[in-house]
C-alpha cells in the first residue's frame, strides 16, 4: 500500500497513539514519540504568525508510519534581507520498528523539502546520529555549534561526571587535569582567572522583565548587522518564543547608565540522566551589540548562580559571543549540537564558511525550547 | 499508477534486449548495493532487503536512492521509492523507468 504524506489532523490522532506505542515498544527512549495532538501547543499557527509549527503524517491506509514537523520562521541574512525558512524537526519513522519501512525516513525528508526548500535542522545529538547522516547524504551543510560551560560547584560537578563516565565529559575532565585529583582546585583557579578578566567589565544593571516590548526592537535593529544570518529576534517574535505566561524562562533586561544594552533568557534544563543529580542552567538566548555582550553574559551567569545551578551551559555560533563567553569564565567544550542547512538554504548563506562564524544560533532555535525547558 | 519522473541527461542505457537490460541492470544495482551495504557482490541477490542486510537502514536506503538517481540520471518518485522493498524491486523500478525513457 502506498505511503501518503499529508497534514496531521485530529482524525489521525488515534493512529498516532498506536504509532507512538510501537516506537516505545521497539525500545525508543521517552523522546521517541510524536506529538499526540494534531494542534501544536508550542507555536501554533495564528493570524499573522511569523513563527509557527506545522505537523505532517505519513499514512499507509489509516496507519501512521511516520511523521515530522516544520517550524516556519523568518531569518535575516546580510543584516537586511528577511527570508522564510523552516526548521525540520521531530522526524520519526516506522523504520525504527521494522526495516520493511526503511524508505519512510527519506520520504519524510523529501516531502519536507518540497514544501519548503530552505530548511535547517538543529541539535540531533551529533554528526554520527542517523538524522545527521541522512542530511549529509542529501548534500546538506553540517557543522557543530560551539558549546560553552561554566562549573559553579566544582566538587559536585566532578563527582557526578566521574560516576557518569559520559564520553564527552571525560574528555573535558582530562583536559582540565581533573583526573589527577586536583580537579576542584584546578577548576577554581582556571575560572577564577577568567573572573579577574571579567571584573574589568563596566558596571551594569540586570532587571527581570515579564516580556519583550519596543525596547527589544531597538536592540534588534542596532545589533542585527553584526550577524551574517540570524533568526528574527524582534519583539513580536520574542513574545511568541517566550510568552509571558511561561514561567520556565527568566527574561533579563540589562542596562548601563540607564540605557538598555541587551537582553538574555535563562532557564533550568529539565533533569537529564547524563548530568546525574546536577542542576543545570542554560543561557538559552541573548542579544546585544558588540561592546555589551560580556555584560549580558555576566548578568545571565549571576542569575543562574543565584538560582542554585551547579553547571551552566550554552551553545552559540557567533564568534564574538564565543569570545564573550570565555571572558566570562566559560570553557569551550566538545559540542554535539549540529546545525544543518539544506542545499537551497546553504546557497542563500554563501559564502557559507566565511559567514558561519557570525551566524546567530542558540539553544532557542530549532525545537529546543519545549524539549529542554 | 503512472510514475512521474524527470530524465536529466538522457538514459545511460543503449537499446538492448530485455534480458540483457535486466541482467546488466541487476549487475549495476548489485555493485552499488555492495558498496553501500558493505557486502560482497555475491552476497547481494534479488531477495536482499533491509531485513536481510544489516547495514540497509533508513540512512542507507536514502543513500541508495541518491546513488541510483545519480548513476541512472533520473529522479525517483515517492511511489517508486516505496516499491524498492528489495534489490529485485529496485531493478524492476529502474527497468520500467529506463524503458519508458528509451521507448
Amino acid at each position: 500500500m502506498a505511503i501518503v504524506i499529508e497534514p496531521y489532523r485530529e482524525e489521525h490522532q488515534a493512529a498516532m497513539q498506536e504509532f507512538n506505542r510501537r516506537l516505545q515498544a521497539a525500545g525508543g527512549g521517552p523522546d521517541l514519540v510524536f506529538y499526540r495532538s494534531s494542534q501544536p501547543h508550542w507555536l501554533p499557527r495564528a493570524e499573522n504568525s511569523s513563527v509557527y509549527n506545522e505537523y505532517f503524517v505519513a499514512l499507509e491506509g489509516v496507519a501512521v508510519r511516520g511523521a515530522y514537523a516544520l517550524k516556519h520562521e523568518k531569518i535575516l541574512v546580510g543584516g537586511s534581507d528577511l527570508h522564510s525558512v523552516a526548521c525540520y524537526h521531530h522526524p520519526l519513522s516506522e523504520g525504527v520498528v521494522s526495516r520493511s519501512y526503511a524508505a519512510v525516513g527519506g520520504l519524510l525528508l523529501r516531502d519536507a523539502l518540497k514544501r519548503q526548500p530552505r530548511l535547517y535542522a538543529l541539535g540531533m545529538g551529533g554528526l554520527d546520529r542517523p538524522l545527521a547522516k541522512m542530511l549529509a547524504a542529501m548534500g546538506w551543510r553540517l557543522y557543530l555549534v560551539p558549546f560553552y560551560f561554566r562549573v559553579v560547584h566544582p566538587y559536585r560537578f566532578l563527582r557526578q561526571m566521574r560516576s557518569l563516565r559520559e564520553a564527552r565529559w571525560r574528555s573535558v575532565l582530562m583536559d582540565l587535569g581533573a583526573l589527577t585529583g586536583v580537579g576542584p582546585v584546578a577548576l577554581r583557579v582556571l575560572q577564577g582567572a577568567a573572573r579577574l578578566r571579567s571584573a574589568s567589565a563596566r558596571p551594569f544593571l540586570a532587571e527581570q522583565v515579564d516580556g519583550f516590548e519596543g525596547w527589544a526592537d531597538s536592540l534588534w535593529l542596532a545589533a542585527r548587522s553584526e550577524c551574517s544570518m540570524t533568526p528574527a529576534r524582534d519583539s513580536e517574535t520574542l513574545k511568541m518564543l517566550y510568552p509571558a505566561a511561561d514561567k520556565h524562562f527568566t527574561r533579563l533586561r540589562i542596562k548601563r547608565d540607564d540605557a538598555i544594552i541587551g537582553w538574555t533568557v535563562v532557564g533550568e534544563r529539565r533533569r537529564d540522566s547524563k548530568f546525574g543529580d546536577l542542576r543545570v542552567g542554560s543561557i538559552i538566548d541573548c542579544w546585544a551589540a558588540s561592546g555589551d555582550k560580556l555584560a549580558v553574559l555576566l548578568a545571565a551567569t549571576e542569575a543562574l548562580q543565584a538560582r542554585g545551578m551547579d553547571l551552566i551551559v550554552a551553545n552559540h555560533s557567533h564568534r564574538v559571543w564565543g569570545q564573550a563567553f570565555q571572558s566570562a569564565g566559560y570553557f569551550k567544550g566538545p559540542s554535539n549540537f549540529v546545525f544543518a542547512a539544506s542545499k537551497e538554504l546553504t546557497e542563500l548563506l554563501q559564502p557559507f564558511d566565511q559567514n558561519k562564524p557570525s551566524f546567530h544560533i542558540t539553544r532557542a532555535d530549532g525545537d529546543g525550547l519545549p524539549r529542554n525547558f | 499508477m503512472i510514475s512521474r519522473f524527470r530524465v536529466r541527461n538522457g538514459s545511460s542505457c543503449t537499446q538492448k534486449s530485455e534480458h540483457k537490460l535486466t541482467s546488466s541492470l541487476f549487475e549495476q544495482v548489485r555493485t552499488i548495493a555492495s558498496d553501500l551495504f558493505d557486502v560482497a557482490p555475491e552476497g547481494i541477490t534479488a531477495e536482499s532487503s533491509p531485513e536481510t542486510l544489516e547495514k540497509w537502514d533508513s540512512v542507507q536506503h536514502l543513500s541508495l536512492v541518491l546513488a541510483l538517481e545519480e548513476r541512472f540520471h533520473c529522479q525517483l518518485t515517492p511511489e517508486e521509492i516505496e516499491h524498492m522493498h528489495n534489490i529485485g524491486g529496485v531493478v524492476r523500478v529502474l527497468e520500467g523507468k529506463l524503458q519508458s525513457a528509451s521507448g
